[in-house]
């Protein structure tokens, strides 16, 4: 592989609101990964809210990321718990107790610098609901990142909030000693007055005239700030309009290019699945859902193999694809 | 529920780009009220009446009929939307003596929009993100056609077996039409029923 090709590794599903299935989807791409031959680690980042573990099955975790933070474990590797599904390693998440829910920048730090050194090709990182700065930064930090939600009203609006309180987060951080940038940008927001900077494009547009060199690291930040958008719990055509929506409204006011990963469609066996405590892709091997979360796996792999070049710009793959397609099912109906 | 006027605040008149018009009592001109949006959606509208006090009884207007006269800003293009007063709530001694709520009476994509321009207290960008809401959720003519296509096919069908069961040749003729129509359309949306199905998955 060229060193200049920067693959992803850690991918985190994040979407500001709970009950959206942000656990379900990662568990699921989770199977379809470790189906293709991949080996995964699941992490549960919803510090305070863990359940990714009851969700596979797992009632009493004999580790957990409390155990990491607090140092009672050094290594990360360590607190890997092995499932019943193969190929696939899982670190659960911490209870509330003992702070462990709001880390320090130190652990955080330690957290994340240990999370690269996993033995797996793909980390796959489940965040909490909200927009708290430990979800955003753990969001902002992965090199791939999927926006998840319903085509709810109430789940299309907290999506979008978090994707633009994750922009503004690491916009504060790559311009932190840069306080007009700074001040620009957070006093909009509010809305009113005329010539009020009300937007990154408003803001773009400003320092295009005032200040070149700035509108340039901006752009190169936004440009940064690849996104992918995957629907939950379709239930009809309808419901493929809502990452359109998020889409061109990043697009237009956030100057953010996002790709639309997939949709799962909606499963009613999953309730059934969660209530018998098995992981629901082993129970409903051949859903619709699973076939959808197959393709959306074979589309991380891809996704993660690509350089990690400007949004804009052509993309181009340094190496053949080489995936594994018939081993996987593509459409339950039609197999 | 009744207004009590307070003291009436010092400042500077400005004519209203969005006003309540509110038909009077009999042979009265209607009244019109400047007012601000505090809330939008697809069929419902809060507003903010600063100066109540022209009206002595708000809770008697429930149900009753007005336009929203939607002024641009150079106040040349008058759009007035039609709506029902749904309720009306006094705020005591705050800024906004009155909140009230409308049920927009089938607004236009192009009414919404010129309402969406007078909510000034969000980011352009969340306003956006509601409009596109709405359009997405907006059931195009066609569509709500083809619904129609079912009950349309069974009245056919059912209006061409009774004219099957008379005597006279041409009815009979003319039931087989209709039946024929009537199968036509069923199967129509049986068949758009099948491809939309298929579509999301």
């Amino acid at each position: 592989m060229p060193a200049s090709l920067s693959r992803i590794k850690l991918w985190s599903i994040g979407g500001g609101k709970g009950g959206i299935g942000k656990s379900l989807v990662t568990l699921g791409l989770g199977v379809s990964l470790a189906r293709l031959g991949k080996r995964v680690i699941l992490i549960d980042g919803d510090l305070g809210g863990a359940n990714l573990h009851t969700l596979m099955g797992v009632r009493y975790p004999e580790l957990n990321l409390e155990h990491f933070l607090t140092r009672k474990v050094t290594r990360l590797e360590d607190t890997i718990i092995e499932t019943s599904v193969e190929g696939i390693g899982l670190i659960c998440g911490a209870d509330d107790l003992l702070g462990a829910a709001n880390p320090t920048y130190a652990q955080k730090i330690r957290l994340l610098n240990q999370i690269e050194e996993l033995p797996a090709q793909y980390v796959l990182l489940d965040l909490g609901a909200g927009t708290s700065f430990n979800t955003l930064d753990f969001f902002n930090y992965s090199g791939g990142r999927i926006t998840l939600f319903t085509s709810q009203a109430t789940s299309l609006q907290n999506a979008y909030g978090f994707i633009k309180s994750a922009l503004y987060r690491k916009l504060s951080r790559d311009f932190a000693k840069d306080d007009e940038i700074l001040q620009l940008l957070f006093q909009g927001g509010e809305g009113g007055a005329e010539n009020k900077i009300t937007t990154i494009q408003d803001l773009l547009h400003h320092l295009k005239g005032v200040n070149p060199e700035k509108h340039a690291r901006l752009t190169q930040a936004l440009r940064e700030f690849q996104l992918f958008l995957a629907v939950n719990m379709v239930r009809g055509p309808a419901d493929l309009k809502s990452p359109e929506i998020i889409r061109s409204v990043c697009r237009d006011f956030l100057n953010i290019q996002s790709d639309i990963m997939g949709h799962v469609p909606f499963d009613s066996g999953v309730e059934a699945a969660i209530s018998q405590m098995v992981p629901f892709p082993l129970l409903h091997k051949k859903s619709k859902a699973m076939a959808a979360l197959d393709q959306i796996a074979l589309r991380l792999v891809k996704e993660s193999r690509l350089p990690r070049v400007a949004w804009t710009g052509p993309r181009e793959a340094l190496e053949e694809e080489d995936l594994p397609l018939n081993t996987i099912i593509t459409h339950p109906s039609r197999s | 529920m009744t207004a009590s006027r307070p003291e009436p605040k010092a400042g500077t008149t400005r004519p209203p780009l969005l006003g309540l018009e509110i038909a009077g009592q009999e042979d009265q001109n209607p009244i019109v009220i400047p007012v601000r949006i505090q809330n939008l959606s697809m069929e419902t509208v809060t507003l903010a009446v600063a100066d109540p006090w022209r009206i002595a009884d708000w809770g008697r207007l429930r149900s009753r009929d007005c336009l929203l006269r939607v002024e641009d800003p150079g106040g040349q293009q008058l759009l007035k939307i039609k709506a029902k007063i749904a309720w009306s709530k006094f705020n005591g001694a705050s800024q906004v003596p009155l909140s009230l709520g409308l049920l927009l009476t089938r607004p236009s994509g192009e009414a919404l929009k010129r309402l969406s321009g007078h909510v000034t207290h969000t980011s352009p960008d969340i306003k956006e993100l509601w409009e596109r809401y709405d359009q997405a959720r907006e059931i195009p003519l066609y569509t709500r056609l083809v619904h129609l296509l079912y009950p349309a096919g069974l009245v056919l069908l059912l209006g061409g077996v009774a004219l099957q069961l008379t005597a006279s040749p041409a009815h009979k003729l003319l039931g087989w039409g209709l039946w024929f129509l009537g199968s036509l359309a069923i199967a129509g949306k049986l068949m758009w029923s099948f491809r939309q199905k298929g579509a999301s998955q």
